[in-house]
């Protein structure tokens, strides 16, 4: 039991480590560099070459990048010369935020998704799964940067529910926090009901079809308590699977989001620090969102075993 | 008067944003042009909280570290630091706020600044003659990194005669240094004493003399600021407090404003403005003269030769980019200033001419020249679609090619240094023309980014910087303006429109230097 966990933490490790070097690599590519973002257009060559030296930017890279993981490995990810803040300092900041946005959107996806799938998988083919297929297609066509304007245009603006902007914390009224979150999360949303939906559906059709399902109808079991007792849990593996893949995509992708609706979370981050080439801040935020998301993966499939008693038995054998 | 506030402002009024609108009608409460509803706003009420959206967010609250622009820091800056002095956008005349006087009585060469008695910052230090010279040694250090540092180093040094008088050496005589001064950082003194504490400890609690103080920052979310009991010109501030957030989105702006989510908006964005006054939102707008400009690089080919600058300008329509970039709104910027400025006259810097455009193509194609170039262009809606338009104008021609290339803010930055590209968009607005356009356009000038150098224009441009007198600067600008139309340095696109859209209730919007909106006017009508 020890070892296969020793191996996976390895494993992720290098994932990490590969990231953060590729993360490196790329923008060392990338023209232009932080110090002449720093110091604005009207700095002479001497002032940057003199700022680069500063932050250890004329050494080679593989050198730039050693210093920053050792520092990085005992915790210390650096300060963003753009900003000056200290880049954990920033990543803590703006953590609440994407970790709700990413929460509540995947709460949202799962609910509505399970619904649907449910609904479907009942009588595939019938008017009712044909009809929820083809909302399904139009909310996996339609990306957050479509969604988020015309959800706008429609819930803040024609009916003035919500804000079209704008933050406010949970720590500032849970009102307020969620009346701005709802728009965003929603935006985020529609696409990872139509993806659980449309899996989940195929794998409740399958697992409909198995012999203890049919058992279980044969001693009487109504259809509802075949479902959710018999066929959900099952059927929900590649869902969980999904879900925990997505919850970490989520967490470093919403970028689109957070800067359509002006909301201060890792995404916009990630992104000013990108366009202003300030890498330590790329680095330390990359190498978060890789951890968090090999995390999540771990704990994806930890839960198996909770969720599904074959899996126990498999794992004690 | 508007000038100059470093090429960071005009880097980023061409980065994030577009062109302006100028309402014709002058205007009550603001300095501007105004237009919209602002007949009932009676006397001034304390109390409230105004919502402020602004284009961007300064990456630090250090005042040397950010700008002085309606598309940069203004807004915030005005509000913790308060002024020296402002200018009134129409006539240029300025105005003495914490400042009493900044007078010279040798054509330029030594000023002296004199400051209010008994000014305090909010950590209780003197905001005195030592914290200016302390704030403006700072801006002219290279190891600042201040984006104001060009106009900064126009010192050569300062003095401080007493605790309320300053004494500034020029480097060479800059008789409007005060427009100079005005319209950048250099108008915001912070405490030394919080400065000295590091950058960190000063964005957690920034110190000046402002009307308000930090209450809150979250970056890219808000500012949040309360009213400075102490401030030295009470009763203002008529608010209580303000809280600003960024908004750079053109549409999410306008949404924002028109749905009841804010109370002011600093805009910049010719359709928002257009939207804004159609619907009954007041709006007030600085004019600016000159604007933004496809820079053509003089240094290499195709630009080197003039005949290429020259028939790419005959080729290109405003009115058509106007149509695809603005929807049809915007202003043209055919002379080099507008018609409210004294230097103005009606000599046009481009004029479209399709035939002699394609004759010049041909000629340069039969030397062995033929025009071809790559529009290296910011990745904003407003600003690829400019380069696209030109692209899609151009391919009526024959012997002309046009590559359009997005390149982002960073990447912009190195081609400043560098001069890799072949044309790109740049910014000059100014009301007086000292101190942008010399560096705009001067032969030495780091920011003249088409690297155009000639002699005549050089002269002129310093002597419009010397001249004590006004007929000698409209002589020297009058030439300035000729050389301009001949040597075809750029294209200019459109006037920029710094402009402030104001809830029906708001009231006290005045703008100074480069579109810069005071803070301590604002109130809401109950």
């Amino acid at each position: 039991m020890v070892l296969p966990v020793v191996r996976r933490v390895g494993r992720s490790l290098l994932v990490v480590l590969l990231v953060t070097m590729g993360v490196t690599l790329l923008l060392s590519l990338a023209p232009g560099s932080v110090a002449e973002v720093v110091l604005g257009p009207d700095a002479t060559p001497e002032t940057v070459g003199a700022m680069e030296t500063q932050l250890g930017l004329d050494q080679p890279l593989w050198g730039q990048y050693w210093d920053w993981l050792t520092a990085a490995a005992q915790g210390d990810l650096g300060n963003s010369p753009v900003t000056g803040q200290s880049v954990s300092t920033a990543i803590v900041e703006r953590l609440p935020v994407t970790l709700q946005l990413a929460a509540m959107a995947l709460v949202l996806a799962l609910a509505v998704a399970v619904l649907l799938a449910v609904a479907s998988a009942v009588r595939p083919g019938s008017p009712v799964d044909r009809l929820i297929n083809a909302v399904s297609s139009v909310f996996l066509s339609v990306p957050a940067f479509i969604a988020g304007p015309v959800l706008i245009y429609f819930f803040a603006l024609q009916l003035g529910w919500f804000p079209v902007t704008g933050w406010s914390p949970a720590s500032e009224g849970i009102g307020a926090n969620l009346r701005g979150a709802v728009l965003p999360t929603v935006a985020i949303a529609l696409t990872e009901i139509a993806a659980f939906h449309r899996l989940l559906r195929t794998d409740l059709i399958g697992t409909l079809g198995e012999d203890f399902v049919g058992a279980a109808r044969a001693k009487g079991v109504s259809g509802t308590y075949v479902m959710f007792r018999h066929a959900l849990r099952p059927s929900s593996f590649s869902l969980i699977t999904l879900a925990g893949i997505n919850l970490g995509r989520l967490i470093g992708g919403t970028v689109i989001v957070e800067t359509l609706f002006t909301l201060p979370g890792l995404g916009q981050l990630l992104a000013s620090a990108i366009t202003s080439r300030d890498v330590v801040t790329v680095q330390g935020i990359v190498v978060f969102i890789a951890v968090v998301y090999v995390m999540v993966n771990m704990l994806v499939d930890l839960s198996y075993g909770l969720i599904d008693p074959r899996v126990r038995k498999a794992a004690k054998a | 008067m508007i000038r100059r506030h470093g090429r960071f402002a005009h880097l980023a009024a061409a980065c994030g944003t577009a062109l302006l609108l100028l309402s014709t009608a002058c205007g009550g409460a603001g300095s501007g042009t105004s237009s919209g509803s602002t007949a009932t706003a009676g006397k001034p009420v304390s109390g409230g909280t105004a919502r402020v959206l602004q284009l961007s967010e300064p990456r630090s609250l250090d005042p040397a570290l950010t700008g002085n622009s309606w598309v940069t820091g203004g807004f915030v800056g005005n509000a913790l630091y308060g002024t020296l002095m402002t200018n009134d956008t129409r006539t240029g005349k300025v105005q003495f706020k914490m400042a009493e006087s900044f007078t010279t009585e040798d054509g330029g060469r030594t000023f002296e600044l004199k400051l209010r008695d008994g000014l305090k910052f909010t950590d209780g230090t003197p905001l005195d003659a030592a914290a200016v010279k302390f704030n403006w040694d700072r801006t002219k250090d290279p190891a600042t990194g201040s984006y104001t540092i060009q106009e900064a180093s126009l010192m050569a040094s300062t003095e401080v005669v007493d605790a309320t008088t300053l004494k500034v050496t020029m480097v060479q005589p800059v008789a409007n240094y005060a427009q100079a001064v005005l319209s950048t950082t250099l108008n915001w003194i912070a405490s030394p004493k919080a400065l000295k504490a590091g950058r960190q400890a000063f964005d957690a609690k920034p110190v000046g003399a402002g009307p308000y103080t930090l209450k809150k920052w979250t970056r890219q979310a808000s500012i949040e600021l309360a009213k400075n009991p102490d401030y030295y010109d009470a009763p203002k501030p008529y608010l209580d407090s303000l809280t600003i957030r960024p908004a750079l989105d053109t549409k999410q702006r306008i949404d924002t404003m028109t749905s009841g989510g804010a109370d002011v908006a600093i805009e910049t964005n010719w359709k928002n403005i257009a939207q804004a006054t159609d619907t009954g939102y007041p709006t007030v707008t600085a004019p600016l003269s000159g604007g933004m400009y496809m820079a053509m690089n003089a240094r290499r080919a195709p630009f080197d030769d003039v005949r290429a600058r020259k028939a790419v300008a005959a080729a290109f329509d405003f009115e058509t980019m106007k149509q695809s970039v603005y929807n049809g709104e915007g202003k043209a910027a055919d002379t080099l200033f507008e018609k409210t400025s004294p230097f103005y006259s009606d000599i046009k810097l481009t004029q479209t001419n399709r035939d002699a455009a394609q004759k010049l193509f041909d000629e340069l194609a039969a030397d062995g020249k033929p025009v071809s170039f790559t529009f290296k262009t910011f990745p904003s809606t407003e600003n690829r679609a400019m380069a696209e338009s030109l692209q899609t104008q151009l391919s009526r021609f024959k012997n002309v090619d046009v590559k359009v290339k997005v390149v982002d803010y960073a990447d912009n930055l190195a081609l400043h240094a560098t001069h890799d590209f072949d044309m790109l968009v740049s910014s000059a607005n100014f009301i007086d023309p000292e101190s942008r356009l010399y560096s705009a356009f001067h032969g030495e000038s780091r920011a003249n980014m088409s690297g155009v150098d000639d002699e005549a224009l050089n002269a002129a441009l310093l002597k419009g910087r010397t001249a004590t007198s006004t007929e000698e600067r409209n002589a020297a600008y009058k030439t300035v303006q000729e050389r301009l139309a001949e040597l075809v340095p750029g294209i200019f696109i459109g006037r920029s429109a710094p402009s402030a859209v104001t809830g029906k209730n708001v009231h006290g919007i005045v703008l100074y230097g480069e579109g810069s909106l005071l803070p301590e006017q604002l109130w809401i009508q109950k």
